[in-house]
């Protein structure tokens, strides 16, 4: 058997990003602050959430994780997000992301 | 000779005698250095001078450093005594402080600025290159040699050498100042403090060399044929010289020699008959030595060994080695010894990887940093596989904007460097993590740091896939082109976090495992972090599929810092009852399978079921107060031990857990059968049972298919009778950087160890021996970690003696309240 040979690339290229819709469980929570119509929604299902985004104590993981994703820590199976996702689903559709 | 690494450290432990041994056994005021001969990699470790704090002046070489303290490396700082605050009693608690700026990340100790000084004598002309090298400072150091300042060192884990020749004193006397700072909040774990690590002087005698890491030793194939092996060896300075390569076996014989004219870059190719593969299962080691000659005369000589193997991954088949599935038996540690700090001794590191590996576990994943040389020679030979991690951030700060990202941008490259090349050759790494749980990662600047980190470990070492622990949300889902992407994935849709790893780690994503499979069917991936609690649930999936690489649990043994995220708390019954977050005099995170000296916890026998290693061992849980029920940390286990000693909980009815590998259990208390259950399926090896509680023994048998396959039995233990010290089969030379551990335990009349008490023992010891750890495994702050009196932790302690230099005999005594134990043992 011969070993793997790992060779590197030759370019940076930014990679091409896909259509995806918006959803809690298609957007880290720091992409979903991002858009104050977005957020709105999101508190206003999970008003609990402002505790967790302004503690700081999980700032800089704010985009490295979903609503769905902090769930590990809490209750994984919160009603709020299928509420949070027939709300964003009635919202226009955003550049980069169509419904 | 046997070129495996014992007989390396033995060469390395007879210059500590020669070179080195006056100095740390002086008393004078000022140390006599002794004339370091020519050699490369010479033991450094011996007679500096340390002062804790700052101050002006410390380095010039005139400074009168004599009213230091005389010490000898490896040296942590943050695991010694801190003076007693009389203003605040409450505040210290020996080496811990309440109000330490690390707080509970880094488990209450204590950094700040530390200055070493040492003298050192060279032969005289000034020999043609000399060379320091820092296995690991933590960190931020500055060097000076001769009052010149040489380099300053930012990475606490990483590796550095100074290049000493042109400020040599012509006089041969010289003075060598490093000053370390461990300011601010820059850890996210217990560091550390100071030069922990070892240090090693090359004295050559021309400028000639074999480059620093500058050896690379690969399997390129492995056939029937025999093992194809590539070399390159780069020298500096080297024209016109010879180099000699040769490997030798473990028995020491000479399978392959070759010499050929120096260059700048010498590449060869050799074939072995009949190899001895390394794996975790036979961890065969052989030995490159390298020469450097003018004619007969070695100018330089250097010594790597390494393991012939080819490690495969593949998305549907899964981890090959040497052709032949393989599962990741995984653990994530921090380099910390507990009680013992972050000084890397030798012995330490075996004994660490030895504690793992009896406990199945094949694999390590240390975090998430660099670890030490003697770590990896330590899994190198015992056959424990190696995920080699080198950032926790990149740009974006995670914890503090005091973290690594502050000095990322002007460091990665060569931290990167450091960490490959000085790393390449073990056997036992089989992978690189740029990165765990990186912010920012998703960012476009972040896709494109990963790539750039990415390809900058291929370009160093082609030879091992690049990895990520990825938590949460790996990303918007993107296709990489032609050029940028990993060969073979253009076009291939992956996310941002994933697209430019051969292999992705998942922490915490269990419940994501089968659909990532559906969806990215390309993608090869293991849990590299996990929570103990799914033990169950994660090698009941791992075994089932080829393609789950494997699991890396969080953690394999306790660690300080992170404190108190595992454990469990008892609270009032509600439905807001839960674990409020850990805080002092939490210092320790109490997740790991093992405890901070060694011994398995409740975890860890579960383990042993799940992976085999035991057919079924038995806990008891903790009784839970009336009115009051138990609430898991994240990262916690429910408080249950092997034990059947529960004063005042007579009659009352105890929950028996049982691990095992049988289908039908059957409990038995003083001799009565009193409860049997089935074991199916579904409950992924574990069950739990009920007996009321009466003193005496318990006993759980096991059965597969009628037949009895194993038994445990739980006994009450009696008052406290005798202590019990016993030498650990790890250490135990008379080198000045040997050390020796021994372990004590309060026991009964019958010598049954005492669970859960919490007793002071004194300890003396004489002989050619100095205490330099003792404690428990309590995860509370109880006072120090380097005085002969501390607090046993479920009836336990562990002291750590550092021998004096020479061969001896060593009397330990132990007593507490009435209670006396003794051992002799000898030191060689």
């Amino acid at each position: 058997m011969k070993a793997p040979v790992y060779a590197p690339a030759v370019a940076y290229a930014p990679p091409a990003l896909q259509p995806y819709a918006l959803r809690v469980r298609n957007l880290p929570i720091a992409e979903l602050m991002r858009d104050p119509a977005v957020w709105a929604v999101v508190v206003k299902h999970m008003p609990s959430i402002t505790r967790v985004t302004g503690s700081g104590q999980l700032e800089a993981q704010l985009g490295n994780m979903t609503l769905i994703d902090l769930a590990v820590f809490g209750d994984p199976n919160n009603p709020a997000f299928a509420l949070i996702d027939a709300d964003l689903e009635h919202l226009p559709a955003r550049v980069g992301r169509p419904q | 000779m046997s070129l495996d690494d014992h007989l390396h450290l033995d060469r390395r432990t007879v210059l500590l005698t020669t070179a080195g041994a006056a100095l740390v056994l002086t008393k004078s005021a000022r140390v006599v250095a002794a004339q370091l001969k020519p050699g490369r990699g010479q033991a450094f470790d011996l007679g500096w001078r340390f002062h804790r704090g700052e101050g002006a002046g410390f380095e010039a070489a005139a400074f009168d450093d004599s009213d230091w303290r005389a010490l000898d490396l490896p040296h942590d700082w943050s695991i010694e005594d801190l003076p007693t605050q009389p203003a605040e009693p409450e505040r210290i608690v020996g080496p811990f402080d309440k109000a330490a700026a690390g707080g509970e990340r880094t488990g209450f100790v204590v950094g700040g600025e530390g200055w070493y000084r040492k003298r050192f004598r060279l032969p005289t002309p000034t020999p043609g290159r000399v060379e320091l090298l820092f296995d690991g400072v933590y960190m931020n150091s500055d060097v000076w040699l001769n009052g010149r300042h040489l380099s300053s060192h930012a990475n606490g884990y990483t590796p550095f050498a100074c290049d000493l020749t042109p400020y040599l004193s012509p006089t041969g006397e010289n003075v060598l100042a490093v000053r370390v700072r461990n300011l601010g909040a820059n850890a996210r774990w217990y560091s550390g403090s100071g030069i922990y690590r070892h240090v090693w002087l090359d004295v050559l005698p021309e400028p000639a060399r074999i480059a620093r890491w500058g050896v690379s030793v690969a399997t390129s194939e492995i056939s029937a044929a025999g093992a194809v092996v590539e070399i390159e060896t780069r020298l500096e300075d080297a024209a016109g010289l010879t180099l000699v390569s040769r490997v030798r076996d473990a028995s020491g014989q000479m399978v392959w020699e070759a010499k050929t004219p120096a260059q700048p870059s010498v590449r060869q190719t050799l074939a072995i008959a009949s190899p001895r593969l390394w794996s975790p299962d036979a961890p065969n080691l052989y030995a490159l030595e390298t020469e450097l000659r003018r004619g007969a005369a070695v100018l330089d000589h250097g010594e790597t060994p390494f393991g012939l193997r080819v490690v495969s991954f593949d998305a549907a088949q899964g981890m090959s080695l040497n052709g032949a599935p393989i599962k990741l038996r995984g653990g994530c540690i921090h380099h910390d010894h507990g009680i013992l700090g972050a000084a890397a001794f030798d012995a330490a590191e075996e004994r660490k990887v030895a504690l793992l590996k009896a406990r199945g576990f094949n694999a390590l994943r240390p975090s998430h940093n660099l670890f030490s040389p003697a770590f990896l020679r330590a899994c190198d030979r015992q056959g424990v596989m190696v995920i080699c991690e080198s950032f926790d951030t990149w740009r974006e700060w995670k914890f503090s904007p005091q973290d690594y990202s502050s000095i990322f941008d002007a460091n990665w490259r060569s931290d990167l460097a450091a960490i490959v090349m000085s790393v390449r050759n073990h056997p036992s790494v089989i992978a690189w993590s740029i990165g765990n749980e990186i912010p920012g990662r998703n960012t476009p600047e972040g896709v494109e740091t990963q790539w750039r980190l990415a390809n900058e470990v291929r370009r160093l070492d082609p030879t091992r896939p690049i990895t990520a622990a990825i938590n949460g949300f790996a990303g918007h889902v993107v296709t990489a082109a032609e050029g940028t992407a990993r060969p073979g994935t253009a076009g291939v849709a992956d996310r941002t976090s994933t697209v430019f790893l051969d292999l992705v780690g998942y922490n915490y994503k269990l419940a994501d495992y089968e659909t990532d499979r559906a969806d990215f069917p390309q993608r090869v991936f293991y849990g590299s972090e996990s929570f103990p609690r799914d033990v169950f649930a994660i090698w009941d999936l791992t075994d089932r599929t080829p393609w789950l690489l494997g699991d890396f649990v969080w953690t394999a043994q306790d660690y300080l810092g992170e404190v108190g995220i595992g454990g469990s708390v008892f609270v009032p019954a509600g439905p807001n009852a839960r674990a409020s977050a850990s805080t002092w005099p939490w210092v320790n995170a109490y997740c790991g399978d093992l405890d901070l000296i060694g011994n398995q916890k409740a975890p860890s026998y579960a383990r042993d079921v799940v992976w085999g290693v035991s057919p079924l061992e038995i806990a008891v849980q903790r009784p839970v107060p009336q009115g009051q029920v138990e609430v898991l940390h994240f990262w916690g286990w429910p408080e249950e031990l092997q034990s059947w000693t529960w004063p005042g909980a007579e009659g009352q009815p105890l929950t028996v857990r049982a691990y095992t590998a049988g289908d039908h259990v059957e409990l038995r208390l003083n001799g009565r059968r009193i409860a049997d259950k089935p074991v199916t399926a579904m409950d992924m090896k574990r069950i739990e049972l009920t007996a009321p509680y009466a003193p005496g023994a318990l006993e759980v048998v096991a059965f597969r298919r009628g037949a009895e396959i194993a038994r445990r039995r739980l006994e009450t233990a009696g008052v406290p009778a005798a202590i019990r010290l016993s030498q650990q089969p790890f250490g135990g030379g008379a080198g000045r950087g040997d050390i020796s551990f021994v372990g004590v335990e309060v026991v009964d009349a019958q010598g049954r160890q005492i669970p859960g008490l919490k007793k002071e023992i004194q300890l003396s010891v004489s002989g050619p021996a100095e205490l330099v750890a003792f404690g428990g495994a309590n995860p509370l702050a109880v006072g120090s970690l380097q005085s002969l009196r501390a607090q046993t932790w479920d009836g336990r302690a562990l002291a750590i003696f550092r021998a004096r230099g020479r061969a001896g005999r060593i009397i330990v005594t132990a007593d507490a309240g009435g209670l006396h134990g003794a051992l002799q043992f000898r030191l060689s």
